[in-house]
C-alpha cells in the first residue's frame, strides 16, 4: 500500500517490521531463563568482616556483557554492590576490573554461554580496595601526571593562527598509542607495577610517555627520555607481557616500552 | 557565608509558611530543590590523618593466586625461577670453594648428592635446563625486533627446546 496514500506512485518504504511480524516476535513468549553463577568480590569498608566472594544466581538471557550482569544484581538483588561504571560501550575506561582471571572492561566482555557455569568477578589485582570491586587507582594517575602528558615547545610556531604542523607519517606513529583509554587493565597485570606501584610508572604511563616522546611536534624528546632514565621508572619492565595480553583496546605497551629502552640507547 | 545565610532564612520562611503561603512564593526558596546541608569544620591534619587511616585499612585485592597466566607470563615466571635456581647453585658451589675451606668440601658434597639417583638425577637436570632455558632466553629477547607477543612466544618456545636439550643430554650422555 502506498504509505503517503496521496494517490502518487511512490515506492512502499517498510520502516517497521509488519503487524503480525511483531505480534509473532513478541508474543512468542519469553526467551528461556538461563540462570548462571557469578561469584562476586565484596567488601565493606563501615563493617568489621574480611573481604569476601558472594555468590549471585543471574538469569543472563538478556545480560549480552559482564556489566549487564552487575547491573541486574545492583537493581533486582543487591544494591549494595558498588562498582564503577559510565560509557557502557568500552571507550570511558571505568569499568575496567579482573573476570575469570582476566583484566578486562566489564562492558566489553561477554557473558558465556551454557548453564552451570561459574563466572568470578574480582577488582583489578594489586590495588587497594575502597569499596566491593572498586579499586583505588591514585598511583596509577600520579604516574600518569608525572610523564606530563602535553605538548612541549622550546621554539614558538611559525603562524600563530594555524596548529602545529605534523606530516601523515608522523601522524600516523601516534596510532596504537593515542586509543588508550586509561583503564589500568595492564598497568594492574603487570607483577613488577603488583611489586613496585609507588616507583615504576607501569605500561599505561609508560606508553602515554612514548606517545609524547615520539610526537613530531614536542621538542623535549630528550628532557623526558632522561626523566625515565633510572632504575625504577622504565627498567621494572622485564618484558612480561601482561600488560599486551590483557589490553582490552588490543594496544601493544610492550612495543612502546621497547621503544623507549631503544631511544635512551641510542640519545 | 552569604548563600548560608540565604538559605537559612529560607528554610525559616519554608518551615513557617503554611501550604496556601507556600503556593504564592514568587520566589522559590533555595531549599525546595536542595538537601539539607551540614557544614563540619575539620583541620586539614585531622583530614590528612583520617584519609591516612581509611587508606591503611584497606584491603589489597587478589593478584598472583587469581590471576590467569598467559604462556608469556609463565615463560618469564619461569625465567626468573631458573635465573634463581642458577644463582643458588652457582653461589653454593662458590661458597663451598672458598679458601680457608678443604679442598675436598667441594667434590664430597656432589658425592654426596650423586649417592641418592632421584637427588642426582633432580639437581643435574635442574641445573642443565636451568642453564639452557635461561641461556636461551636471553639469547633472544633483548634481539627481538619487536616485543610483541607472538615474538615472545617464539623466544619462549626456543627456551623451552633449549633447556629440554641441555637437561636431555645431562641427564642421558653426561
Amino acid at each position: 500500500s502506498n504509505l503517503l496514500n496521496n494517490g502518487s506512485k511512490s515506492q512502499q518504504i517498510s520502516l517497521l517490521p509488519s503487524l503480525s511480524t511483531r505480534q509473532f516476535s513478541e508474543g512468542a513468549g519469553a526467551k528461556q531463563a538461563r540462570m548462571q553463577t557469578f561469584s562476586v568480590y565484596r567488601w565493606d569498608p563501615n563493617g568489621t568482616e574480611a573481604p569476601t566472594e558472594v555468590d549471585y544466581q543471574v538469569d543472563v538471557s538478556d545480560c549480552p556483557m559482564i556489566l549487564d550482569i552487575l547491573i541486574k544484581i545492583k537493581n533486582q538483588q543487591d544494591t549494595t554492590l558498588s562498582f564503577r561504571r559510565s560509557c557502557r560501550e568500552g571507550i570511558c575506561g571505568s569499568c575496567s576490573m579482573n573476570i575469570d582471571g582476566t583484566n578486562t572492561l566489564a562492558c566489553l566482555c561477554r557473558t558465556k554461554p551454557g548453564s552451570g557455569v561459574k563466572t568470578r568477578i574480582l577488582p583489578l589485582p594489586h590495588v587497594s580496595i575502597v569499596k566491593d570491586l572498586v579499586g583505588d587507582l591514585t598511583l596509577f594517575y600520579d604516574h600518569y601526571k608525572a610523564i606530563e602528558p602535553w605538548l612541549q615547545r622550546k621554539t614558538p610556531k611559525e603562524d600563530e593562527n594555524v596548529e602545529h604542523y605534523m606530516s601523515i607519517e608522523d601522524r600516523k606513529k601516534l596510532d596504537g598509542m593515542y586509543e588508550c583509554i586509561l583503564c589500568a587493565c595492564c598497568s594492574t597485570s603487570c607483577p613488577s607495577f603488583w611489586w613496585n606501584a609507588d616507583k615504576y610508572y607501569g605500561p599505561a604511563a609508560l606508553m602515554q610517555a612514548f606517545r609524547w616522546i615520539d610526537d613530531s611536534r614536542d621538542e623535549f624528546t630528550k628532557e623526558r627520555l632522561e626523566r625515565l632514565n633510572d632504575a625504577w621508572k622504565l627498567y621494572r619492565c622485564h618484558g612480561i607481557m601482561n600488560c599486551t595480553n590483557t589490553c582490552p583496546k588490543h594496544l601493544e605497551p610492550s612495543v612502546a616500552i621497547q621503544k623507549i629502552k631503544h631511544a635512551i640507547d641510542n640519545m | 557565608m552569604r548563600a548560608l545565610r540565604t538559605m537559612n532564612a529560607a528554610k525559616r520562611r519554608l518551615l513557617s509558611a503554611t501550604p496556601t503561603q507556600m503556593i504564592h512564593h514568587q520566589h522559590t526558596p533555595y531549599l525546595m530543590a536542595a538537601r539539607h546541608l551540614d557544614v563540619k569544620v575539620v583541620s586539614a591534619k585531622d583530614n590528612a590523618q583520617h584519609t591516612k587511616q581509611l587508606e591503611a585499612d584497606r584491603p589489597i585485592s587478589p593478584h598472583f593466586t587469581i590471576y590467569k597466566w598467559p604462556f608469556a607470563g609463565l615463560a618469564s615466571g619461569t625465567q626468573r625461577v631458573t635465573g634463581f635456581a642458577l644463582v643458588l647453585g652457582w653461589t653454593t658451589a662458590g661458597l663451598l670453594s672458598l679458601p680457608g675451606l678443604p679442598i675436598t668440601v667441594l667434590p664430597i658434597f656432589i658425592e654426596g648428592i650423586k649417592s641418592v639417583p632421584f637427588i642426582h638425577a633432580l639437581v643435574k637436570g635442574g641445573v642443565a635446563f636451568s642453564f639452557g632455558y635461561h641461556g636461551t632466553k636471553n639469547l633472544f629477547m633483548p634481539r627481538l625486533p619487536r616485543l610483541d607477543v607472538e615474538s615472545v612466544h617464539k623466544a619462549a618456545t626456543y627456551a623451552i627446546i633449549g633447556g629440554t636439550l641441555c637437561m636431555g643430554i645431562a641427564v642421558f650422555v653426561l
